[in-house]
């Protein structure tokens, strides 16, 4: 019975008018926004590639110099773009996407692409307009039949109330879930193109969406089965996706910023450039941190003249100064990075009443696109940042021919120092920032599935809905 | 008159005594105050960054005006004449960031782009708009938007404007209330004005007062933005009046007015996006990045030979720098200035002019979807349009030039600053009309919507009597 009414709904739904072209719309959306963010995500992603590969040959190519002075002249690290990027840009669009690697500084990501429109992407339009298109089309499911009388009819010929209603639920999954089986796959198949899909997160991110798109089918179903008439099931749909998907979403990215305030970009670097004040300069040879420094070698080695120590002193006071600077940069930048997480704590509390932000939160993670990753990158540029320093300094402290002021160093010393590679993290990493959101979105499947049980059992006691 | 004023009466006194009309009314009017308070405190907290900007760099400056001094001394340091030297002051001991002020309705809408800068420092080198943009935002927060005016009234106001208004006849079909309605000496159209105008007043006051309240001070931008809340809002309340005169099922009434909010707030504004993204392919910010990068470090590798080009085509200046004696890096500072600029500028103004064909062209295709015209028109009184944007780069621009141009001859004489002398330095200032701006901005956008509720308005009325009290 259950599939019988499964299939009856599903035809009637296909066969609907309206049905047919909210849905035709919503693919269009779905499809032209999958190819077109393919498209600009891999030219992009193109451009980026060649840029990294020309700055990477003009370090190389620039001539001989004084190996600090190559730490000034640095180089560009480029934030990659993931594989399901196109699906999810998540945080990539809110921040520049080029961070300059130089001694003394380290740098943020400048130049932004822009393009930032969260309906814009698949994922958002998957976000905030299925679950409209769901409420649309699945408001009369139930209580449509029983305003027109039918249900007490399928009842009279011996189908139980609680099959109709799981078959209905049924029916409206799969005619969902068939509507959007061309924008799956279009989907699919641009994941599949070279350099071939990223299987595990591809499979989390298809996940996550169709758990939300079945708790949303659950959902309706059940408000339609509560809904004395098919206007006030529609009305309740319209305040649950409006509330859920439009309203919470906001307000708890505005609530979460106002509680954890962030300083202002110039504010943050103000405050960066004033501890580097206090903590003093090992470039300034009149700076009491380059005395105490230089007190400190010889106290350790023993030796009363920094000539006498066994390794070139202005080579080695730079890169002390350099870590000192690094762990400025550490501190001041991850004081910003735990205000970033304890914002996204507070959006995450609002996420036991909105599935969208938990499906938001799940989606950037599995697509690689959240800040989490983003904060991944800059990390491993700042390791890349120091690794380039230290190799250039290195050179000046241990080259004996280094003692020498006018000493240079050239292509050689360039290519030791190597290019930025960048290994995104795995899945589980993906994975361990967004476990609630996860959580979040089965507890509201969970919840649409125990919302149809209790409708089910209800509508079995009063199945032609007259009114007490 | 009489029987519209009848039928009104009683519409407004059946919506004050509805439950769900009014708690749906509170919501609307608690989210207005919210984003009203947000968008007050946001613009605010911008204000004060930028004051503190300043008397950060007035304090810089007023330290550097007395080492100007102190370098201008018998036997001053090396480094301490450095204050004094107009290539230096020029470069960075003088310098100040060309500041855009926070508008006056600047409470209207969240800031829309992240990276974009309210400050650019201008020195006497290359001019780099973008390259010192940075932002520490949570772009997890940024992906969901801010909950501001804009998103009220150009998203929600329209659900609540269809939930309220669709099937306002048909509805009285279904109850079979209508025939009853078509026995009394009042026409359709009387009708339907009748149960319209209380909703509108409902929902268009508060607006009113939202906007007044986010822009006390700001009479014309809150009366254009009131005025095109007021014609979207119209065009939406006479889209369902006009769908009511059709026979159409209250419920398929609703369905077709929540498709259309479909295409008008979602799939055209993303359809217009993606086709000025494809009309007008840009370089990447990050090819712009290697092309600078590429340029800059050809011209250090031609510095030697950039120099001389450079001093051959400016006899001028060759023969002061000759005269007084400038370093030669002072002067290779200029030439490769120049080479850089000459290699970057051509990718620099294709990026730029794809960027505004896009803008331009979304902002045409913004006029055919009314919550999208009120949105780019909400976004332009805040400050915070591309037209405000471009009118800045373009004035910042204009002072570099004159910066530079202060300075060049002060530097090839290569004669110490005097004492308040970087006073008469060119000081950036953004000098905007907002009167007309505003006007500009809002012209084309707010006869658009006028003439769509014309329309709409007309085609009631022409329509008033197709309606029939009784069922197909």
């Amino acid at each position: 019975v259950i599939l019988a009414v499964a299939r009856h709904e599903f035809v009637r739904q296909a066969r609907d008018q309206r049905f047919r072209v909210l849905a035709f719309v919503l693919l269009v959306l779905l499809v032209a926004a999958t190819a077109t963010g393919w498209l600009d995500a891999s030219d992009r992603e193109g451009q980026r590639e060649a840029a990294s590969h020309a700055v990477h040959e003009t370090w190389l190519a620039q001539g001989e110099k004084n190996a600090h002075s190559a730490t000034h002249f640095g180089t560009f690290a480029f934030l990659p773009l993931s594989r399901l990027a196109f699906l999810d840009p998540g945080a990539t669009p809110y921040g520049g996407v080029a961070t300059f690697v130089e001694s003394h500084r380290r740098g943020a990501r400048s130049r932004g692409e822009g393009g930032g429109d969260p309906l814009g992407s698949p994922t958002g339009l998957a976000q905030v307009l299925l679950p409209l298109l769901i409420v649309l089309v699945g408001f009369d499911t139930l209580a449509g039949e029983r305003e027109r009388g039918t249900l007490a009819h399928l009842v009279g010929l011996g189908a139980s109330v609680k099959s109709v209603v799981i078959g209905k639920a049924l029916g409206l999954c799969a005619v969902v879930g068939a509507a959007l089986a061309p924008a799956v796959l279009v989907a699919v198949v641009l994941l599949l193109l070279p350099p071939g899909a990223d299987t595990g997160r591809s499979l989390v991110f298809a996940g996550a969406h169709a758990v939300h798109l079945f708790g949303w089918c659950l959902a309706v179903t059940a408000l339609s089965a509560f809904a004395r008439e098919p206007r006030t099931a529609l009305a309740c749909g319209l305040v649950l996706w409006s509330a859920t998907a439009l309203v919470l979403p906001r307000l708890a990215s505005d609530l979460a910023a106002v509680r954890v305030p962030l300083p202002s970009a110039r504010a943050h670097d103000a405050a960066i450039a004033a501890e580097l004040e206090d903590q003093g300069s090992a470039h300034d040879p009149t700076s009491a941190t380059y005395a105490a420094l230089r007190d400190e070698a010889l106290r350790e080695h023993g030796v009363a003249t920094v000539e006498e120590l066994p390794f070139n002193f202005n080579g080695w006071v730079l890169q002390r100064g350099e870590e000192r600077e690094a762990a400025v940069f550490a501190r001041l930048d991850g004081e910003l990075a735990r205000r970033h997480e304890r914002q996204e704590a507070l959006v995450d509390a609002f996420a036991w009443a909105s599935p969208r932000l938990a499906l938001a939160r799940l989606s950037a993670a599995a697509a690689g696109s959240d800040r989490r990753h983003v904060a991944h990158f800059d990390a491993a540029v700042e390791v890349y940042r120091a690794h380039l320093v230290k190799t250039l300094n290195d050179v000046l402290t241990y080259d004996p021919a280094a003692r020498d002021p006018r000493h240079v160093v050239g292509r050689d010393v360039w290519e030791r120092v190597g290019r930025f590679e960048y290994t995104p993290p795995s899945l589980a990493f993906a994975l361990a920032g967004v476990r609630a959101s996860g959580a979040q979105l089965l507890l509201f499947a969970l919840a649409s599935l125990v919302l149809v049980w209790i409708a089910a059992r209800r509508l079995a006691a009063r199945p032609t809905g007259e009114r007490r | 008159m009489q029987k519209f004023l009848a039928v009104l009466a009683h519409e407004a006194r059946e919506l004050s005594k509805s439950r769900a009309h009014l708690f749906a009314w509170l919501v609307f009017v608690a989210l207005l105050a919210y984003a009203v308070v947000g968008g007050r405190t946001r613009a605010e907290a911008q204000r004060l960054d930028l004051e503190g900007l300043v008397a950060l760099e007035d304090e810089l400056l007023a330290t550097n005006a007395q080492k100007l001094i102190d370098g201008r001394a018998e036997g001053a340091a090396f480094a301490a004449r450095l204050f004094a030297d107009p290539h230096w002051v020029g470069v960075r001991h003088g310098v100040r960031h060309a500041l855009l002020p926070v508008a006056g309705a600047a409470a209207f809408a969240a800031p829309v782009d992240t990276l974009a800068s309210d400050a650019v420092r201008v020195t006497t080198a290359r001019l780099a708009l973008e390259a010192g943009a940075t932002t520490v935002a949570n772009p997890t927060l940024a992906a969901f938007g801010a909950l501001d005016l804009v998103f009220v009234l150009c998203v929600w106001l329209p659900l609540l404007a269809i939930v309220w208004s669709h099937g306002l006849l048909a509805g009285e079909r279904e109850r079979g209330t209508a025939p009853l309605l078509a026995a009394l000496p009042v026409g359709a159209g009387v009708l339907l004005l009748g149960k319209l105008a209380p909703r509108f007043a409902l929902l268009f006051a508060p607006c009113v007062v939202a906007l007044v309240a986010a822009a006390p001070d700001e009479a014309l931008a809150v009366l254009l933005a009131s005025l095109a809340v007021g014609l979207v809002l119209l065009v939406w309340l006479l889209g369902a009046a006009l769908l009511d005169l059709t026979r159409l099922h209250s419920a398929t009434a609703a369905l077709v007015l929540l498709g259309v909010w479909l295409v008008a707030v979602v799939a055209w504004p993303a359809a217009a996006r993606a086709f000025a993204v494809a009309a007008h392919p840009a370089p990447s910010a990050a090819t712009a990045v290697a092309v600078e990068r590429e340029a800059a470090s050809a011209a250090e590798a031609r510095r030697a030979e950039l120099l001389g080009e450079f001093m051959s085509e400016h006899p001028e200046l060759s023969a002061r720098a000759e005269q007084h004696g400038v370093a030669e890096y002072k002067q290779a500072f200029w030439a490769t200035q120049a080479a850089i600029e000459e290699q970057v500028l051509p990718l620099e103004r294709a990026r730029e002019e794809a960027l505004a064909a896009r803008a331009a062209s979304e902002a045409k295709a913004a006029l055919l979807s009314p919550p999208a015209a009120l949105r780019a028109l909400l976004v332009e009184l805040a400050g915070r349009g591309p037209r405000r944007a471009e009118a800045f780069r373009a004035a910042v621009r204009e002072h570099h030039a004159a910066w530079r141009a202060w300075f060049e001859p002060r530097v090839f004489s290569d004669a110490l600053l005097e004492p308040g002398e970087l006073d008469g330095a060119p000081r950036f200032t953004f000098v905007e009309d907002s009167r007309s701006s505003a006007l500009a901005a809002a012209g084309l956008p707010l006869l658009v919507l006028a003439v769509q509720a014309l329309v709409l308005f007309a085609l009631v009325v022409a329509l008033r009597r197709s309606w029939s009290p009784l069922q197909n």
